[in-house]
Order: structure tokens, then sequence, then C-alpha cells
């Protein structure tokens, strides 16, 4: 996660001519454009604050809101007060209008840019400035652009102290959707298009934001068809040459090794965590106490995937898919509205998300990676 | 990790104080120690001579409460003498320095931090278990009359500050006065450490948004992790040191010696050197060792400050 060493500081401060008014102020989702922002991507940070021209227009937020530390115009005023204000060492600066980035991109340009001036993303050879991070250490750099009248952000992308994140690294989406941003009122229209598609409650969009990686679950009763279908997705996507963490929910208890090894041994002998290594893999075996929720072993994946599929946590806050089989008499088991996809031979009555056959796992399939390269905008 | 410069000394004269701040000390006292395990101004003239070939230019004096050791000026004047050494800085509650501050400024002094955590008469006299405000204040206008421009306050931020937003922003007001907020630290065991119950740098911050408009700005002069922010008329500033929700280790350059000759590399930590007796001895290379073995020792690089040190804030210095 971003964690406590890089700060996010939101760019409020556009020029909104094309918009005609503040962008910062625009109803986007159930407030405003800002309002949206920091639902989303504060709480991957420790810091958060807003950076803008005319603080006094801008919505009420709970956060700090801080003006322009020179009365210039232009987005690298903006990077530099962000600069000035930080309280870390490292800030991701990110206009206000770029309402689709993934709390998984925030989160990866984070890392990334430990021991770097500036960590910004590009594709095809066009870069991403406005939702970047910078370390403290440009500031002077940037004080002495805006004295000389410089407006552009570029020079402070030395090649030596840059890290460039390539979009084309799996997992991370299609920049077209993930930059969107807003200059229009045609391009803030179509925004609010997309959002009118996500169905999900806030409640998954946040723990969506909040994860590192994306995560859906697939749920189901007893005996529905959740391991086969699953078995056979994973299959679909590790094809496709996307790297799929699982996720299994266990009611009754396990024993990952078995009585009699050497691991079991130094296990019942008291070592809270246990590791058997080989040439081809590990296996850990952490002794919690209580059973983590999927978040929080989500966030202790330690591993580079692309997507996490679980099996079962019906009562956690990820995105779900239920398998449901005709003999299911008592209903869903998920919340319907927590639902991207059924899977059964019939339609349920009151659900009308899409709908997949039980053995139709390359659509499931299709769906997910489709949702994984879409980001934010298609949840 | 980037390797920092230390050119920073903290040097505590004393480990008593003419107040009784909860955060800082046990309501009985600590006890103090005795005169003999105290080192002499000789002694600490020796060792800023030594510690200076170091690369030591700054030194803070603090305690304790520096102004209740006799003879403190003269201190500060031979400090001023040390070659290398070209910035001497003073913390200290204010309540003596309407008698001292012309005294030090000729003596070498360069400015003063104040600490004061409320401007609320009966809060001050609460925090500090009997302490004057207004001797606190007027210990202020002595710094500024004297010269020992730009004057910084240290205010720890306490669940009452939010109510105080508006009297330390006017403090910036007229006077190049830059007030700090502080999150308080998990230092020594006593007094009530952040628990919750106490305002957060973002809480702080977005407060004050609510009322005023905050310019980022330089730091203004001082080399701290501080960041300021100023509000458009005012001449002074608001700043932030976090401690706990952001560390700065990365950016740390100074060093410790505590009034009993123990070299403490980083706050945080109980790891000392001591360098008593090489300092008694007037032992040059034993103190020049002991200088670096504390530095071996500072890691730049801590993540947890879960345990409380042993030591109070009043025995370390800050």
């Amino acid at each position: 996660m971003g964690g406590g060493k890089v700060s996010l500081a939101i760019m409020a401060g556009g020029e909104s001519s094309r918009m005609g008014s503040d962008k910062a102020c625009l109803g986007f989702g159930d407030g405003t454009l800002l309002e949206w922002m920091l639902d989303f991507y504060a709480p991957l940070f420790a810091n958060v604050f807003v950076v803008c021209r005319e603080p006094g227009r801008l919505p009420d937020v709970d956060v700090p809101i801080v003006r322009d530390a020179v009365d210039l115009r232009g987005a690298l005023v903006a990077i530099y007060t962000a600069l000035l204000a930080s309280p870390t060492d490292r800030v991701l600066c990110l206009a206000c209008d770029m309402p689709f980035v993934t709390g998984a991109l925030l989160t990866r340009m984070a890392q990334l840019s430990e021991g770097y001036g500036v960590c910004v993303p590009r594709h095809d050879s066009l870069l991403e400035p406005l939702c970047a991070v910078y370390a403290r250490t440009l500031a002077p750099a940037a004080a002495e652009l805006l004295a000389a009248g410089r407006r552009r952000i570029a020079p402070l992308f030395a090649p030596e102290t840059t890290r460039f994140l390539d979009m084309k690294e799996q997992g991370l989406g299609d920049p077209d959707l993930l930059f969107a941003n807003l200059n229009t009122p045609e391009e803030l229209t179509a925004a609010r298009a997309r959002l009118a598609h996500s169905r999900l409650p806030v409640r998954v969009r946040s723990f969506m934001q909040r994860v590192p990686v994306p995560v859906v679950s697939f749920v189901g009763s007893k005996n529905s068809g959740k391991t086969t279908l699953l078995e056979a997705v994973i299959r679909e996507l590790a094809a496709r040459g996307l790297r799929v963490a699982a996720i299994k929910h266990d009611f009754h208890g396990f024993e990952a090794d078995t009585p009699g090894t050497d691991s079991y041994r130094l296990r019942r002998a008291g070592a809270v965590l246990t590791i058997v290594s080989s040439t081809e893999k590990y296996a850990t075996v952490v002794m919690t106490g209580e059973e983590r929720s999927l978040e929080e072993l989500v966030v202790r994946l330690g591993e580079d995937v692309d997507i996490v599929l679980a099996e079962g946590f019906k009562r956690q806050a990820a995105p779900k898919i239920e398998v449901t089989r005709k003999e299911d008499v008592g209903g869903l088991v998920a919340p319907p509205e927590e639902l991207m996809a059924l899977v059964s031979e019939a339609p349920v009555d009151g659900i009308d998300v899409s709908r997949y056959s039980p053995d139709d796992a390359r659509g499931v399939a299709d769906l997910l990676h489709e949702w994984l390269m879409g980001g934010a905008a298609a949840w | 990790m980037v390797k920092h410069e230390v050119d920073y000394l903290r040097l505590a004269v004393t480990d008593r104080c003419n107040l009784r701040c909860v955060y800082c000390m046990p309501q009985q006292g600590v006890p103090f120690k005795a005169h003999e395990d105290i080192l002499s101004y000789e002694d600490m003239v020796f060792f800023v001579d030594v510690a200076a070939e170091t690369g030591i230019s700054k030194v803070r004096l603090t305690g304790g409460e520096p102004l209740v050791r006799k003879g403190f000026a003269s201190l500060v004047e031979q400090l001023a003498e040390i070659a290398g050494i070209n910035d001497i800085s003073l913390t200290t509650n204010g309540i003596l320095l309407p008698r001292y501050a012309a005294r030090l400024k000729a003596a070498g002094l360069r400015r003063v931090n104040v600490s004061l955590d409320t401007l609320q008469a009966t809060r001050y006299a609460e925090l500090t278990r009997g302490g004057s405000l207004a001797a606190a204040l007027s210990g202020i206008t002595a710094a500024f009359a004297a010269g020992l421009g730009p004057v910084k306050v240290n205010a720890v931020l306490l669940p009452a500050t939010m109510e105080e937003l508006d009297a330390f922003a006017a403090l910036t007001r007229e006077r190049a006065l830059h007030v700090r907020f502080i999150e308080l630290m998990p230092i020594g065991g006593c007094g009530p450490r952040n628990d919750g119950d106490s305002p957060t740098r973002s809480q702080v911050l977005a407060a004050l948004g609510r009322r005023f408009e905050l310019v980022p700005t330089e730091s203004p002069g001082g080399c701290g992790p501080a960041r300021y922010f100023r509000i458009p008329g005012h001449e002074g500033t608001l700043g932030f040191i976090s401690s706990l929700s952001e560390h700065f280790c990365e950016s740390c350059n100074r060093i410790r010696l505590t009034a009993d000759g123990r070299l403490r590399s980083c706050l945080f930590s109980d790891e000392e050197v001591n360098a008593w007796t090489a300092i008694k001895a007037r032992d040059r290379s034993a103190t020049l060792r002991a200088i670096q073995d504390s530095l071996a020792g500072k890691t730049f690089d801590r993540r947890v400050f879960a345990d409380p040190t042993k030591r109070t804030m009043s025995q370390i210095g800050g």
C-alpha cells in the first residue's frame, strides 16, 4: 500500500476553461468530483491533502486544503506546492479530474518510486505527469523552473532519477480508460455514463480501492460447483499469461502439512510461522489464532500477481460471482447488489447481472479479463 | 539509503526545570542528578570543541530548562568562540527570558525556540503544573526585543489544541514568529502518550484550512523536519513536526549529549555511548571515538517506535 512513506496530493486547481466551471465542484457519483477522488484514493494513504489556487471555492472536505505556493498558473505550480506541503519525502500528485485510476496502480507507483525523483506512468511514449510520484528533493528544481517562467513539468524527469512505469506491464489496465480525464462537458457526460454502469455498492468499490490487486470472490452454497468452475477459469486466465492467486476459505480448519513431516513437528513445537521451501515452490503456514479477513490476506500476499480469485468469503466486501444450481432453494448466499455475475443454468428472479452457464469458464474468464483491463471504470 | 551529514548537536545542559509539564516529567518529579554527576560548562566546551572537528557546526542548548543553570550565558559565550560553531540556539520555556535575553544575545546566541503548548492561562498552569502563561509570553517579547528572532514556538498537539487554533494563528500575524505543532512522542513512560485523543497533523491542518488560506512555504531558517505554511498577510508561519505518523529518520542530521555525558544518536532509542570518562579526562581521541561510535549506531532507518524509552524527555533534552 502507499503506506506512510508516500503522501497523496489531489490537485484541484486545474484551469477549467473548457469546462466552464470549477472541476472539483462538478457533480460526480454521489457528491462532487473532489469528494469522489477522496472517497476512493484517500484510504490508500496515511497523509492526504488537496492543493488548489482558490481554497475558498472547494467543497468542505475533511482533509487539509492548501493554496498554491506561488501566484502562477499551471500544473507545475500544484506539484511544487505539493512538494512543499508534503510531510513525507515523496508525494503522489494526482489530478482531480482523473476519477478512473485504480488503487492498484497508485499503490504500485508508490512502491516503485522509492529511491527515485519521479515515478511516472508511460504508454506509447506518452507520460502521465498528473498521476505521478515526486520526491521532495525536486522542490528546488521546480522552484527554479517557475522562477524562470517555465511551465512544463518534463524538465523534472531526468532519465537517471526517473522511474518510468510501463503501462504494458500486465494487470495495470488500459491507459486510455485509467487516465481518462475530464476537460470538456462531453468527456464529463461520458464519464458519468461509465459510472452509471457500475452497480457495485460503495462498500465493494472502496474494498477494491484498498487492496493492492483486484480480487473477486466466487461464492455459492455447498456443492454448487464453485471449485470446478474456479479450476476452469484459472486455467483459462493462466493460458492468457495472467498470474492468478487463489485463496480458499475453509470452515473446518485444515492441516497444510501432515502429521509426521518435519515442518509439522516444527510447527507443533511452537513456531508461529513455518515455511517449507523446495526448488519449485514453497508453502507457508502461519498460526494466526483467529481468521484473517480476505483483505488482510490479500494485503499480505507478497507476490506479484494480476488477480486474486477467492473461494468463499461471502460476507466480505470483495465483488462476487455466485455459482448456483436449480436445487439451491434457499436463494443466493451473496447480497445481490455485490454480484458482478451469476453462474447458473437458469435466470434467478430479481437478479439482472450478466449470467453465464456453469460450463462457460471461457465467458467468465473473458469477463474477468476485461474487468482487469478496464480498471475502476468497469467496477 | 542516502548518507546524511550530521552537523547538529543537541546539548542538554541540565536535567532540572522550573516547570513540571505533565507529558515531560512525572508529578513527583524525577530524581535530579547530583551536581557532580553533571558535566561542567568546561566539560561541555571541551566536548563541543571536539565535536566541531567531526563537522558539527550547529549547537542547540536544551534541558531540562537551560536558563535555570547558573551562569548559562557564560556557556553560550564560550561555545560561540569555538572555531566551526556558527549557530547556537536555545530551547526554553521562556519564563526566564525577560531576565536573560539581552545577555544571551550579547554572548552569541542566535535564536530561541519557546515551548508553549497552550495560550490559555489556566490550561497552561495545569499543563506545566503551576507555570505562568504571562511570563512565558513576555519571554517571547523579550526574545524579539533582544534580536533573537526568528522566534519559534513549539506546541505539542493536545486535544485542547483544536480549540486554540485561532489564537496560535494570531501569534503569527504581527511578528516573524513561527509556531510549530508537534505530535506527542512515545518517550519515557510518563505523561499522556498520544493514544488517539490528540489531534493529528492532518486534522489540525484541515481545521486551520477552514479558517485561513494556508500557503506552503520554504522553511524559515533552521534545518529540521518541519513543514511550514503561511497565512497570507501574516509575518510568521505555522509548521508541523510529525513524529509518529511520518518518520523522518531519513533526513536526521543530529546527535545528542545528555547532561551526564551520554551520547544518544536517536531520540527513540535507549542506545547510549558513555562519553563521561573521556570528557572528564580531556581525552580528545577517546571523545572523538565516542562520537564516532555513537554515529555508527545511527541507523537512519528506524521503522517502529513501539516501545517507550526509559529516560524522560527532560533527561534527554528533546
